[in-house]
């Protein structure tokens, strides 16, 4: 119990959770939601399959580039 | 997930992509699965940088540039876009050496797509489908790298039903409900992770300690009512498993896992379509502990974390699965 409390304390002395209001909502999900500048990954022409570029690149006659990851890197990787 | 910024957004880097089509994608899969593209995957991976390997694992992450026939042109594992530049101009120069016969397969794969086996095949278009972003909130102790201003993100879907069930049956103004305990806690156990820095794992039933989110409807018109969400989690969870990556896989030490968050937001539901148009949640709260890969070893203490809940777009990488998606149970 006490050792909960010190933690608590903690807590409170380096930072505050915030409580989440009409108010400030809109500057919170700013704060979190990427901005613009981290999403240019984006603006590559992705699959998000290996095998939607396979028969692309048969079509077109291309190289396929395939970027492999623990997680998918379009969604949590 | 460092190499979204700092690999894919290099002007040489997208300036040579230009030649290729270009794919993201998960690996596990890829090695383990028995279908045309995994098949063909492993063809690409078995001539990669990670050929063979059994350990620390057998992971087959990388970058890889392949002809559609499997010939591998050059392969890294790689964040630095000088670096992924060389090696797509050095597959470049030998695609340019390479036959037709050489760069392509002899039939058409489009035959074989009906036998790819996917999770986005379930992609439920009649539902709800939410990007969930995620990122540390601000505190005093932050570290001065990339880990400052680290996020990451996944996906949570709802089939048609699963995502009426959300709203109360009757939408009229006033009108109150608890969503089905089994869709808040499957976004407690496997979207309400700390994955900021990377991949973590999912929480299980066991570790749930609260779960709830409740909905009023606050106005109807024009065939739209609006809603307000709120709620709550908390998961935990303690044993032993390895939080240093490689390092301390093979002697894992006793560890703790928290995260704690309240959920409040907005949504729009068109009642004649029966579908979401507007979806804004926030969910913000309380991490500690690490996992193997989650890049948190020396960053165990209780600390804040955010999540933004919206709805996904259309676009072809968005319809990418949840990562926990095998969790979901959809047949």
């Amino acid at each position: 119990m006490f050792s909960r409390a010190l933690t608590m304390l903690a807590i409170a002395l380096t930072f505050q959770v915030p409580e989440l209001t009409e108010s400030n909502f809109a500057q919170w999900r700013d704060t979190i939601r990427p901005k613009a500048s981290e999403l240019t990954f984006e603006d590559c022409d992705w699959k998000p399959t290996f095998w939607e570029a396979v028969v692309q690149a048969q079509a077109q006659g291309k190289p396929i580039l395939l970027w492999a990851m623990n997680g998918h890197p379009m969604a949590c990787t | 997930m460092i190499a979204r910024r700092s690999v894919w957004s290099d002007p040489q880097v997208q300036a040579l992509l230009k030649s290729f089509v270009v794919s993201a994608d998960e690996v596990n899969r890829l090695q383990s699965g028995k279908d045309p593209e995994c098949r063909l995957a492993q063809k690409v991976f078995e001539q990669g940088h990670y050929a063979g390997r059994t350990k620390p694992t057998n992971t087959r992450q990388g970058i890889y540039a392949t002809a559609p026939s499997g010939v591998m042109l050059a392969s890294i594992n790689a964040n630095d876009p000088k670096a992924v530049a060389g090696m797509l101009q050095r597959a470049l120069d030998k695609w340019n050496t390479l036959s037709e016969t050489e760069r392509m397969q002899a039939g058409d794969p489009s035959a074989d797509t009906s036998k790819v086996n996917r999770p986005e095949n379930r992609y439920p278009a009649d539902g709800l489908v939410l990007r969930v972003f995620s990122r540390d909130l601000p505190r005093d102790k932050q570290p001065h790298d990339w880990r400052a201003d680290a996020w990451n993100q996944d996906y949570a879907w709802f089939r048609g039903e699963e995502a009426r069930s959300l709203l109360p049956a009757k939408l009229a103004k006033g009108e109150k409900a608890s969503a089905p305990d089994a869709l808040i806690r499957r976004l407690a156990k496997l979207n309400f992770v700390d994955n900021v820095r990377g991949q973590t794992t999912a929480y299980s039933d066991e570790d749930i300690q609260t779960a709830v989110l409740e909905s009023e409807v606050v106005r109807v018109a024009d065939g739209i009512a609006t809603v307000k969400l709120r709620g709550a989690t908390h998961t935990h969870r303690e044993g032993v498993w390895a939080i240093e990556g490689f390092k301390d896989m093979q002697a894992p030490g006793k560890h703790e896992l928290e995260l704690e968050v309240k959920l409040f937001g907005t949504a729009e539901f068109d009642t004649a379509k029966s579908k979401f148009v507007s979806f804004e949640v926030l969910a913000v709260g309380t991490r500690s502990g690490a996992t193997q890969y989650n890049g948190r070893h020396d960053d165990v203490e209780p600390a804040p974390i955010g999540f933004y809940l919206t709805l996904a777009g259309d676009t072809p990488a968005e319809h990418v699965a949840p990562a926990f998606y095998w969790s979901y149970g959809w047949r």
